[in-house]
């Protein structure tokens, strides 16, 4: 059984659940979102019993981490997010706010929808969990 | 030497066994690495862990650089093990002799490695041993039982002459697995 | 690459010299004798005829007036013995039990073991080709007479230990009465004064001083320590020349690396023990691939031996899987220039060339 982190308690982690369904379902072509810990743990995702779920949240920790450093490198700051394009769809990296620990916010996406419209709504999900997450770890 | 592939040496093992102070202890440039607060203390003390990996670099006088990377120990992050170490010169594998799971880990990661790439040379390097302890006999002949013969060397790798000690042993595989004409050019 | 020779010699280089053969008379007993003694001078000769063509010459057996080496029993009588030692030509005594007092430096105790006889044959070969014999016994040549036992004596029962595996025992080293060390009887592990490790590590110990004997465990300030580091010392500074054990012709390959951040090996022991794990080989291929003197080599290879790490290679095995691999290695990945790079990196790192 995999160690899920210990910031969060069953409570935030059942919303924080229920947040990504919404998301998952209202926006077209997402497929797949995962909530996962800065150093690679699976916190919530929809649809569950994904079976690349853990693999993909241990890829965006590494993502994120190797990001920041390159945006560092580049003498940027504040990264917002991470976009991988490809034929068949989209994964964006997102960081959730300012929370504490950090989390990330991995969304799937098939097909042609605009890249503008799931960054707009990654983004809103992304402040929903915020606004539930940041009275559990203060 | 052609500049067309990157030419590396791999750090291995699991937290805590000291793969970022290696890297640290030889690289040239000040080391990268990407790690982040650990919310697994149950697993593993340790405040910080590496997600993506460690990064030096050995900048020698003709101007080539060798890459050092430290991958992340944990099993969720094996995908990484295998993206670094593609291509690379060979792999130091370092334990901590002192965890109880230390004979597992050196399979675990032994296995896993041989896996990837089973002719890439293995270097291990296992800390917290004292000169009286004759565990690493038994670590030998555990790979030694999987058909794997693989130097074992108890170090300390807060010592530079410790990880030059793995890195030598990681060069003598090399050239002596040369076909022999080529010890000859110099 | 011919060893430098010990000052006392005069003879070429015994690896490559046409070997004589040796000639070895045993005596038989004359009257009725205690049969432990009838069979232990049969041990001692169908010994002699397993070891044709392990040992560094071939000992023929052949009559006492054509001998090079008298074998007699303890009780005979036979004037001929008190001649050979009086001319001090080398002799060697079967006896039945163990005794403090026999003035014979070459003494076999019934039962022995063949490895016993080897060791014997290869000391005796030794004192015959530095010229020992027909010397007018003086000091130097009676103390080496009497001290000159083998340093393989000591080797051959670590290892041997180590095959018993009994934890439970420990047995105790000593110089003269002095115990000096403490050896656990699997020789896992042992025990000394930091001063007697020091002389292991730098081969200043003469193990052919030690008796070895059952005794209790260490009480007091020796700090234990790896049993591989005393049979890894012992094995490579024993001799120059390969253990008896071994042989030339004979390809070895290693079972397993021993813990070199305890030992702290020279690039030249480095190299003999990375070209072993590369592939199997015998000692002038490792002399070749490694590019070592034949001394280095034969004294990596001895203490190899000494830990158990060596493993022979029989004619029908095509090599090591490690050979194989090596093979595969550069055949699919062929690295133009990984030779300088491996050099520039060594350069970079203050590491020495590689010979």
């Amino acid at each position: 059984m995999q160690p899920t982190s210990q910031h969060f308690q069953a409570a935030v982690v059942e919303d924080a659940l229920r947040l990504l369904e919404a998301f998952v379902d209202a926006t077209p072509g997402v497929t797949f979102a995962v909530l996962s810990s800065a150093d690679g743990f699976e916190i919530a995702a929809h649809p569950r019993g994904v079976a690349r779920a853990r693999r993909l949240a241990a890829m965006s920790s590494s993502l994120q981490a190797l990001s920041e450093a390159m945006a560092g490198e580049a003498g940027l700051e504040g990264i917002r997010n991470l976009v991988i394009e490809s034929n068949g769809g989209t994964v964006i990296v997102l960081g959730v706010g300012k929370v504490t620990p950090r989390l990330s916010l991995t969304v799937v996406a098939r097909g042609d929808e605009t890249l503008g419209r799931l960054l707009w709504a990654s983004r809103e999900c992304c402040a929903s969990l915020e606004r539930r997450l940041l009275p559990a770890t203060n | 030497m052609s500049g067309d592939r990157e030419i590396k040496i791999v750090f291995t093992g699991p937290m805590g066994a000291g793969k970022t102070t290696a890297i640290r202890a030889i690289s040239d440039a000040p080391p990268v690495s990407t790690e982040v607060a650990n919310t697994d203390r149950a697993t593993n003390a340790k405040p910080t862990t590496t997600v993506a990996l460690d990064y030096g670099q050995l900048l020698l006088e003709d101007g080539t650089a060798v890459s050092l990377y430290g991958t992340p120990g944990q099993e969720r992050f094996s995908f990484m093990w295998e993206i670094l170490c593609r291509g690379s010169l060979g792999v130091v594998l370092l334990l901590d002799g002192s965890t109880a799971t230390a004979c597992q880990d050196l399979q675990g990661y032994a296995e896993a490695f041989r896996r990837i790439d089973p002719n890439q040379p293995f270097v291990i390097g296992v800390g917290r041993v004292p000169p009286d302890d004759y565990r690493l006999d038994e670590y030998a002949r555990a790979l030694g039982a999987r058909g794997i013969v693989a130097p074992v060397f108890g170090v300390d790798v807060r010592q530079r002459e410790d990880v030059l000690l793995l890195i030598e042993t990681l060069l003598c595989v090399l050239e002596a697995q040369m076909p022999e004409p080529d010890h000859a050019a110099h | 690459m011919q060893p430098r020779p010990p000052p006392s010699r005069a003879v070429s280089d015994p690896d490559t010299a046409v070997r004589p053969d040796r000639r070895i008379a045993v005596l038989k007993p004359t009257g009725v004798v205690d049969e432990r003694i009838t069979h232990a001078l049969q041990l001692m000769e169908s010994s002699i005829w397993a070891f044709h063509g392990t040992t560094h010459v071939t000992w023929r057996m052949a009559s006492v007036d054509s001998a090079d080496v008298l074998v007699f029993h303890e009780g005979d009588t036979d004037e001929r013995i008190a001649q050979w030692k009086s001319q001090n030509k080398p002799v060697v005594e079967i006896a039945v039990q163990s005794r403090l007092d026999s003035d014979t430096p070459n003494l076999l105790v019934y039962p022995f073991r063949a490895t016993q006889v080897l060791v014997l044959l290869e000391r005796l070969e030794t004192q015959l080709t530095s010229g020992l014999e027909g010397l007018v016994p003086d000091e130097s040549t009676l103390a080496l007479a009497s001290t000159d036992q083998d340093p393989w004596t000591f080797v051959e029962g670590l290892r041997t230990l180590r095959t018993l595996q009994n934890s439970e025992a420990w047995l105790v080293g000593r110089e003269a009465r002095t115990p000096i060390l403490w050896v656990r009887g699997d020789a896992a592990t042992y025990a000394a004064e930091p001063v007697t490790v020091q002389a292991i590590r730098r081969g200043a110990l003469n193990p052919s001083r030690l008796t070895l004997e059952k005794g209790s465990a260490p009480i007091g300030g020796q700090a234990p320590r790896s049993g591989m580091e005393l049979s890894w010392f012992t094995g490579y500074f024993a001799s120059g020349h390969l253990a008896p054990s071994l042989t030339i012709s004979t390809s070895y390959r290693m079972s397993s690396w021993p813990n070199f951040g305890l030992i702290r090996p020279s690039p030249s022991q480095m190299r003999v023990v990375a070209a072993l794990a590369a592939a199997a080989a015998d000692l002038s291929e490792i002399i070749r691939r490694a590019g070592v003197t034949a001394d280095e080599a034969a004294r990596t290879l001895n203490a190899l031996y000494a830990c158990g790490m060596l493993v022979r290679v029989s004619p029908s095995e095509p090599g090591s899987a490690a050979s194989a691999g090596a093979r595969r290695r550069a055949a699919s990945e062929p690295r133009a220039g990984l030779a300088k790079l491996l050099a520039n990196v060594r350069k970079h790192l203050g590491l020495g060339a590689r010979s």
